[in-house]
């Protein structure tokens, strides 16, 4: 509830943290599995996740059938995201949408690319020194305007995909037809 | 460490993830998932009824990235005053990978080094959330932002 006076029911730390430590062990696997950029061995996830070796393996080995991790070696065995994984259910997600939302998306991420374009005044965000165009006290905002200019060009290029598969999806169907 | 190479891309799995922890919380009001304006992040608005009343905003900004970066900013607006820190993990000239922007404005002259947990979440849970709670009482208790 809202507080009048100085905030003693403000606990977000405390309950974000009971409500993250609540989950059932395979979630809590799944939580630490999403975030193993590098490859980890089962007992440091089994820590990460705050369960078992033998319950982490166990769900591992379930994420792995599934794909959301890879096995990076087997001895010691070590398991990482699998990024293919994660780039398929973006497209998947994608493929759901209806034709004209895929368009109207597309549309406005052009037109953010062209925003940033003309902003940095290049054809690439690799093409930028952000240097140029900051002073050394704000550099960090410019590089995360260019990481941002970078994701619209992945979004594009994924939409572009989906969107070519679609439209031979329909061509074959014609022919089928 | 040996690494897998791994690119610098929105990691919207985990972004998701988190959206859905906060979205749990009374303490936050919305949480809103690369809206057109911040095409990277999940922005978390805080619920301004537990602060005192000159305090017109206070949201969190996550991103993260598929080769483990992470930016989290904090932003407070006070009687039209705007204040924000920043924790962070990436790679640059200035600091250690993990480092922190501290308030007034986050400034990467200002930034000093750290040591998070491994795992986002935790350090969510361990660093960022901690802080805020405490940024809370402060701010109930002084006159500044």
């Amino acid at each position: 509830m809202p507080a009048d006076e100085p905030g003693e029911e403000f606990g977000l730390a405390e309950g974000f943290s009971a409500d993250l430590d609540a989950k059932p062990a395979d979630e809590r696997v799944y939580r630490v599995a999403l975030q193993l950029y590098e490859p980890a061995g089962v007992s440091t996830i089994a820590e990460r996740a705050s369960c078992a070796p033998d319950t982490a393996r166990r769900h591992l080995k379930r994420l792995a059938d599934i794909g959301v991790v890879e096995r990076v070696s087997e001895s010691p065995l070590t398991f990482a995201r699998n990024e293919s994984y994660f780039e398929w259910r973006l497209r998947n997600r994608l493929e759901a949408l209806p034709r004209d939302e895929l368009h109207e998306r597309l549309a406005e991420l052009t037109e953010r690319e062209s925003a940033f374009r003309e902003r940095f005044d290049a054809e690439s965000p690799t093409d930028v020194d952000a240097f140029d165009h900051a002073e050394y006290d704000d550099v960090e905002t410019v590089w995360l305007a260019l990481s941002e200019w970078h994701t619209v060009r992945e979004r594009i290029d994924r939409l572009e995909a989906v969107r070519r598969d679609r439209g031979s999806d329909s061509f074959r169907e014609e022919n089928a037809a | 460490m040996t690494g897998l190479d791994r690119s610098r891309s929105v990691d919207e799995a985990t972004l998701r993830y988190l959206a859905r922890a906060f979205g749990r919380r009374d303490e936050v009001r919305q949480t809103s998932l690369f809206p057109s304006n911040k095409l990277e992040s999940l922005v978390v608005t805080l619920d301004v009824e537990y602060y005192p009343e000159s305090v017109d905003g206070v949201s969190l900004e996550v991103r993260a990235y598929t080769n483990g970066d992470f930016h989290v900013s904090y932003h407070g607006m006070r009687a039209g005053d705007r204040q924000q820190c920043r924790w962070d993990r990436h790679d640059q000239p200035h600091n250690t990978r993990d480092h922190f922007h501290p308030l007034p404005d986050a400034e990467t002259t200002a930034a000093v080094d750290r040591g998070y947990a491994t795992d986002l979440t935790r350090v969510i849970e361990g660093t960022v959330l901690p802080w805020v709670d405490e940024r809370v009482g402060e701010l109930w208790e002084s006159g500044t932002i």
